[in-house]
């Protein structure tokens, strides 16, 4: 099984790394250039043209800072709020709480289609349409992240817990002081998932802003896809400029998880 | 915490029609749908400046060819007090999502750019006024008798011109000239079905290497090409267009059976490439060589002249049907006028429209993104004649648009169920493609699911 290994792992890097490939190629080429369909094509066809092309296309800076402001306010809410939910779900013993937990648990089965209405005429009854806020308002809490951090808090010894109330911290300083330093690999699993969804958001941005100011950056890449024959470099080079940060994300946040989970174990 | 898809909440706020059709109350007994009466000039006169909302899904060039436009109109607006301002929406399926969820609110743009195959829903949401009434209302501003009877055909229902086409495309036969000569066939046999049949194999058995024919089922609307191009109905009654709108697919056309046919055999026995549904992936394999002929939209001609691609020519649809009713359908996108606000907000959103489909932003339009113009007007225009004359393939979408028949089958499948008829008729279709079932089991199939998509349709929107 040793020796089946490596090649399996190859081809798993290979799966991996070909579509980054492609999609790398394809965006510094020119259209002539791609359409030869070349695997290897020559350094001497690169060009910076579509990536031009595509920043002149939409506003994508600007919506890059709508996008990185989403991603901050929702992902911190839902990291802070699933903290708060998960300690009352664990510590604490109050009546219900097992109720509170089938809840929130019950939320994840809700298809999200099913509340796009509702949260359109909720926000647009508000008077926030069209704003940054609109779009990260409706997923400010969510269920996963209090999930995932009960079930890290319930794995915590309790008896750490105890000696900290006994010690006269109240709960708020236990959590801060406390549990969540010992959960941090968790955290990190947590705010990495509700930042990949934010930045990854499409439909709910787009149904809810009309400016090309207010509006995410996957709204505006979406705009350089065109019914009728898209310029497939163009398309690849407006990919990569969101991608990036979804890559840098995954990157660093991966070490640092695996130097949570490895703390953990140790 | 999970964001919906996209093509997920289209489907759910589809499932939805009933609110729409239900909530109106300008749709008339028939399910005719929009008002047919309509304010006129003195509306606008004795109101104040209008601030116009245009929604759209035109991304790359027609969009910005479009904005274009319409920032030179406020610039020098055209009627005075009369600014518009264009808002992107995603693609098609994202703007008639957001309409849908518009309609719940009230908060609907004053125009509407939707695409072809949206116009049922969008007649049985009973939210908009016809253009027939608004051109009627306001004889000062469009003439509707200067639009393509090709592309009025398709909106039309029981005479009465519903929206206006604004991008306009046409299927096109795409054909690699020096394979065809290489293969000895002759470019005058690509009229018909047949021909095409016989030319993909003669390049496929000749030509090493490369396959004779590639077909991008990408949307469904090659399908209804097929159909119309074979002079039949895609769906009865009338292609939807009579009574109380369309019941069933039909697929028992003998021209439509015939041409089906012949396409799936190229498919099913290795002489067409399949590209599946990327049209962007056909368009490479026909600019690298890799395929001598190729069915897609006049909207592709840009992209195909951006991969620097030479030696290929376009022709009109090959048909299969009689020469005075079969023929192309137009896809592409029409300008709809929201009939519930002011009456002065209704004359400005007309004023727009007249603006968008006349001749000299046409031709301005079309040249930039590749949309054949829909005003006849166009055609007389000497900048145009010059720039047909330099972009011959572009000239043949144009001339196929001019001569389109009009008959029942080439005003296309009217009913508000097409986008779901689609999602079900491509992926059996497809089956038939790869050889995984045979052609009759995969009509059958499609036959079945389309019924009840177009079943549920009805019930929903009360039809």
């Amino acid at each position: 099984m040793r020796a089946l290994r490596v090649p399996v792992l190859a081809l798993l890097v290979l799966l991996v790394a070909f579509p980054v490939y492609v999609t790398l190629t394809t965006a510094f080429l020119s259209p002539a250039a791609v359409a030869a369909g070349r695997l290897w094509p020559d350094p001497r066809e690169f060009t910076l043209d579509n990536v031009h092309a595509a920043l002149q296309s939409i506003p994508l800076l600007r919506q890059y800072g709508v996008s990185a402001a989403v991603t901050v306010l929702q992902a911190g809410s839902q990291v802070l709020l699933a903290a708060l939910a998960a300690y009352a779900l664990v510590f604490p013993s109050w009546r219900g709480r097992g109720l509170a937990l089938a809840l929130f648990l019950a939320t994840l089965a809700v298809p999200g289609e099913s509340t796009v209405i509702p949260n359109y005429e909720t926000v647009t009854s508000l008077g926030l349409r069209d704003t940054v806020l609109a779009v990260a308002l409706p997923f400010l809490c969510a269920a996963y992240p209090v999930f995932l951090l009960r079930q890290a808090f319930a794995d915590l010894p309790r008896e750490v817990w105890e000696a900290a109330t006994l010690d006269g911290a109240g709960h708020l300083r236990t959590l801060v002081r406390i549990v969540l330093p010992m959960a941090r690999g968790h955290v990190a699993t947590a705010a990495l998932w509700s930042a990949l969804a934010a930045w990854n958001g499409y439909f709910w941005p787009l149904l809810i802003t009309d400016s090309p100011d207010a509006r995410t950056v996957q709204v505006g890449l979406s705009q350089l896809v065109v019914a009728e024959g898209s310029t497939p470099g163009v398309v690849y080079a407006g990919t990569l400029v969101v991608l990036l940060p979804t890559l840098l994300l995954v990157l660093c946040g991966q070490r640092f998880l695996v130097r949570g989970l490895a703390a953990r174990q140790s | 915490m999970r964001h919906p898809t996209r093509r997920a909440v289209t489907a759910a706020l589809l499932a939805a029609p009933a609110l729409a059709a239900c909530s109106s109350g300008s749709s008339d007994a028939s399910g005719a749908g929009p008002s047919r009466s309509a304010p006129g000039p003195d509306a606008l006169a004795s109101a104040g400046p209008q601030s116009v909302v245009l929604w759209h899904g035109l991304g790359g060039a027609a969009g910005a060819a479009l904005t274009a436009v319409l920032d030179a109109w406020n610039a020098a607006p055209g009627t005075p007090g009369v600014t518009v301002q264009a808002v992107y929406q995603g693609n098609y399926d994202d703007v008639l999502a957001k309409y849908t969820a518009a309609l719940r609110d009230g908060s609907t743009p004053h125009v509407l750019l939707s695409s072809d195959i949206t116009t049922g829903f969008v007649k049985d949401a009973g939210q908009t006024v016809s253009a027939s009434a608004l051109a009627t209302a306001n004889p000062g501003d469009l003439d509707l008798g200067a639009l393509r009877p090709a592309a009025k055909n398709y909106y039309t229902v029981g005479g009465d011109l519903l929206s206006v086409p604004f991008n306009t495309s046409l299927p096109l036969l795409y054909a690699n000239d020096a394979l065809l000569s290489r293969a000895g066939v002759d470019p005058a046999s690509l009229t018909t079905v047949a021909g095409l049949d016989a030319a993909a194999r003669a390049v496929a058995a000749k030509v090493p290497g490369v396959k004779g024919f590639c077909h991008p089922t990408a949307d469904g609307w090659w399908f209804e090409q097929v159909t119309a191009a074979a002079g039949d109905l895609y769906v009865t009654p009338d292609n939807g267009r009579s009574g109380t709108g369309a019941t069933a697919l039909s697929l028992g056309g003998s021209a439509q059976r015939e041409a089906l046919e012949l396409l799936t055999k190229l498919h099913v026995d290795g002489t067409a490439l399949v590209v599946g549904t990327n049209g962007d992936a056909a368009i490479q394999a026909f600019a690298s060589g890799q395929v001598a002929l190729m069915f897609n939209s006049s909207g592709a001609i840009g992209s195909l002249a951006k991969t620097g691609a030479t030696g290929w020519s376009t022709h009109p649809l090959p048909l299969s049907g009689p020469a005075g009713t079969s023929g192309p359908l137009i896809g592409g996108a029409s300008l709809w006028v929201d009939g519930k606000h002011e009456p002065a907000a209704q004359v400005a959103a007309w004023k727009v429209v007249s603006h968008l489909a006349s001749a000299a932003v046409q031709e301005r339009f079309s040249q930039a993104s590749g949309y054949a113009p829909v005003n006849v007007g166009v055609d007389d225009s000497p900048t145009q004649r010059e720039f047909l004359a330099k972009n011959p393939a572009w000239a043949v979408a144009v001339e196929q648009f001019d001569s389109a028949a009009t008959s029942p089958a080439t005003a296309g499948a009217l009913t508000g169920a097409l986008p779901g008829i689609r999602s079900v008729v491509v992926p059996a279709m497809d089956k038939a493609y790869g050889g995984d079932e045979t052609l009759d089991a995969a009509l059958d199939e499609a036959a079945q699911a389309a019924g009840t998509v177009i079943s549920d349709y009805r019930e929903q929107a009360g039809l």
